[in-house]
């Protein structure tokens, strides 16, 4: 048995209350899921926030393997104020990845509940549990020659739907907006009852993963990015594997044509010409992920000037701006549709249509396509090695899929970010009328200074942005209160309402989306 | 950034005051890692020909007369494919390796999945300037973190060593050396062999020294399963 070699508390649980907690997880858990020393947690402590480790360093990590079992953990937590964050894939890299939201919080770690239980080929359907990995869930289809297609976030081979979709995370799919994808969870409530949504709750029912609604009213989306509840069952709809998937890419020369491109795609996305969540990325996004590093081409410290990059857009034959979409479908209906978006592209008047046959085998082209027809990779982990130093934030903010609004945005990141010597490294996923603006903030960690100001730098992003009536969809833990606060009070007071009531002693992730019963606002 | 965790203590090693960083409790576990135990199959993960030039070059010096080493080489995805089986093949094993930002992510991840101990976890970054180390210190990591320390101290170049103690009481250490100039790859073969050796003094004179200088960011690590 493993003996505690840290000091590391949960917040206001004394040590005697800690260790009898402990010794509670290992009769219901086995010693073996219950980790509390240095050298087990080191894992959980690697987080790319610019904040000191310790401050989200867990007092243990816990892993579960049945749904009785996560029942009992939140008993055992209930009875001794203990805090705990759940994670299920646990890859939520630059958002925090498995590290607790606050210093002392137990992990709870799913990754052992990992069977997929159940896939409908004929209705499109699955119901997996947290641990389930989408290169699982890909085997799966595979071996069984399946008639399915997945959409998944770019780290697709490590990551999970569960996970991804609690956090309400995208993909590159037709089907590319997972929360509207989902249909049916099951969770553990903080006193240790189980919820199931929709038609979940009816016996003998088996409309749970076809039937979103259910009667009264819909709680799902209430569970997510949310600290209400423990997922533990997720359904989620799939989509037919096309016969025939023709991803594509336009490249454009110029930073100035963001707005043009936003304006030609977005009449196309929403007529569902070009169904899939488009991606328009920047240079340096296109250069890290075909493996080029900064230092190729600089060492000096600050921002990358723009001459440079210009020069690795023509070395890498890469576009300023490089749109990435796919049409799906039967052969005529590609057809027709691929006659349309060139004929769009033609009174455009530029940019130029790169075809797979031309692309293959080349990056980033070859990792796009991928994503775009469900078969999961690691290549955008380049993005960690251009700047390098494992520093990264995802600043992502929303807004209209109007060109104007995405000229707006990309003008003012990349101001203040080179302001704070940091590189805009940026891609806009174009949902279906909205724009996820999604920049990694890459900084390196081991340089103190560099480290304040890429603080600094994501502090003045999300103040300019929010002047503007711009905030993030999602964001660290670090900033998760400060995003919260732009969200407005009456939300934070119907939230923290709504905490009181289902988790009274403030054991869910305290602190998830800024939601925490310890907060002093007055409710 | 929280000032208050953090000291600056230039020249503690040099002083001696290294016995107060190191901890009579993390030289008896280290020695106890060297001697207590049947040797555990060591594999070396490198990123580059660079790395193992330095680093790697370290890690086979500290190896016992006869010794075995099973070296992989690469990065991102390809390698993590390779580990992942070694992870999970219910074997005994001690990876020490030093890899790029990208591959030492999805390997912290997978040592996670696996739930490996993390014995070493450091970030490195070296330039013309300067090379810079951030540790987040596991349990017998002490040894390697004061051979680093002594190392970099000796060195004629400038760095910065930090050390995060997250999970202690102690304060987190930081050490700085002002010079600047010409960086030799050497601290990455001082490093090697303390970890692939935990506990055994370092000897510069058996160690060879680094040809070509290394310049980049890694990832440096020790994982156990
Ligand atoms: C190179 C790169 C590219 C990326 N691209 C994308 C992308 O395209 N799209 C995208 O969305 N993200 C992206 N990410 C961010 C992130 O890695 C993914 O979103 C990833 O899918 C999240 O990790 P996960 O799936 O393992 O979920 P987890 O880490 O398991 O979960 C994420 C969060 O959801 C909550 N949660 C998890 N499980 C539960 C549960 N059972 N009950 C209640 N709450 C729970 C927790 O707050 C947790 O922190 C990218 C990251 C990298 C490094």
């Amino acid at each position: 048995m493993s003996q505690q070699t840290n000091h590391v508390l949960p917040r206001d649980v004394t040590e005697s209350d800690f260790q009898a907690a402990i010794a509670r997880f290992r009769e219901l858990l086995g010693a073996e899921n219950v980790l509390v020393e240095n050298d087990q947690l080191v894992p959980y402590t690697k987080i790319m926030m610019p904040g000191d480790v310790a401050r989200n360093t867990p007092s243990a990590a816990l892993t579960a393997t049945s749904v009785e079992q996560v029942q009992g953990v939140v008993r055992i937590c209930n009875e001794y104020g203990i805090p705990v964050w759940t994670v299920s894939t646990g890859n939520n890299f630059g958002y925090g990845s498995a590290a607790p939201g606050q210093r002392g919080q137990v992990v709870l770690d799913l990754k052992k509940m990992n069977r997929i239980l159940h896939i409908d080929p004929e209705l499109c359907t699955a119901l997996v549990e947290p641990g389930v990995t989408y290169q699982q869930l890909y085997d799966y289809i595979e071996e069984n020659n399946l008639p399915l297609m997945l959409s998944f976030s770019a780290p697709s081979a490590i990551a999970g739907p569960l996970g991804n979709t609690m956090d309400r995370g995208v993909g590159y799919t037709p089907y590319g907006e997972h929360f509207l994808m989902q249909c049916g969870m099951e969770l553990v409530l903080a006193n240790g009852e189980i919820y199931r949504t929709g038609m979940g709750g009816v016996k003998g029912d088996n409309a749970w993963q076809v039937f979103k609604w259910g009667y009264g009213p819909t709680l799902d989306g209430m569970f997510t990015q949310a600290n209400y509840g423990i997922c533990t069952k997720l359904g989620f709809w799939l989509m037919p594997k096309p016969p025939v998937s023709k991803p594509f890419e336009i490249k454009f020369e110029d930073d100035t044509d963001i707005a043009d491109i936003v304006e030609f795609i977005r009449p196309l996305r929403i007529a569902q010409v070009i169904p899939n969540a488009v991606v328009i990325a920047g240079v340096i996004w296109e250069a890290a992920t075909c493996n080029t590093r900064r230092a190729q081409y600089t060492t000096e410290p600050g921002a990358t000037p723009d001459h440079i990059l210009k020069q690795i857009q023509k070395d890498k034959n890469l576009g300023a701006w490089n749109v990435y979409a796919c049409l799906y479908g039967t052969p005529e209906q590609v057809e027709v549709n691929w006659n349309i978006v060139q004929g769009a592209l033609k009174q455009l008047g530029k940019g130029r249509l790169v075809s797979a046959d031309e692309a293959a085998g080349t990056e980033p082209f070859d990792y796009r396509s991928k994503l775009m027809t469900g078969v999961p990779n690691l290549q955008e982990f380049g993005l960690y090695n251009w700047r390098g130093g494992g520093g990264s934030m995802w600043f992502a903010p929303v807004s209209q899929a109007r060109g104007s609004e995405c000229d707006k945005q990309y003008a003012l990141a990349k101001q203040i970010l080179n302001k704070h010597g940091l590189d805009y490294v940026g891609e806009f996923i174009v949902g279906w009328r909205d724009m996820h603006h999604v920049i990694d903030v890459l900084y390196d960690r081991t340089d103190d200074d560099e480290r304040a100001r890429a603080e600094a730098c994501f502090g003045e992003l999300l103040d300019e942005f929010e002047q503007r009536g711009y905030a993030v969809y999602r964001v660290n833990t670090q900033f998760q209160d400060r995003v919260a606060q732009s969200y407005g009070t009456t939300k934070r007071r119907v939230e923290h309402a709504i905490k009181r009531a289902l988790d009274p002693n403030n054991i869910l992730a305290p602190g998830k989306s800024g939601i925490d019963l310890a907060n002093d606002f007055v409710l | 950034m929280d000032p208050k965790r953090r000291f600056l203590l230039k020249g503690m090693l040099a002083s001696g005051a290294g016995s107060a960083l190191l901890g009579g409790a993390g030289l008896a576990q280290a020695a106890l890692d060297l001697d207590g135990r049947a040797p555990v199959p060591l594999v070396l993960l490198t990123a580059c020909a660079d790395v193992e030039a330095s680093f790697g070059a370290g890690v086979w010096a500290a190896l016992p007369r006869g010794g075995a080493l099973s070296v992989l080489h690469g990065e991102g995805a390809g390698l993590l494919a390779e580990v992942t089986p070694l992870l999970g093949g219910g074997r005994k094993l001690r990876l020490v390796g030093m890899v790029d930002d990208a591959t030492g992510e999805l390997l912290v991840a997978q040592a996670r999945r696996q739930g490996a101990r993390m014995r070493w976890l450091g970030l490195h970054a070296a330039d013309r300037r300067e090379s810079r180390h951030s540790v987040v210190n596991g349990q017998g990591g002490q040894s390697a973190l004061l051979a680093l320390g002594e190392q970099l101290r000796q060195s004629s170049a400038g760095f910065a060593l930090k050390s995060e103690q997250p999970f202690s009481r102690a304060r987190d250490l930081s050490l700085a050396g002002l010079q600047n100039g010409a960086l030799s790859a050497d601290w990455a073969v001082h490093l090697g062999h303390a970890l692939a050796a935990p506990g055994a003094p370092v000897d510069a004179a058996i160690l060879p020294a680094a040809g070509a200088r290394l310049q980049g960011r890694f990832v440096s690590f020790v994982i156990e399963v």
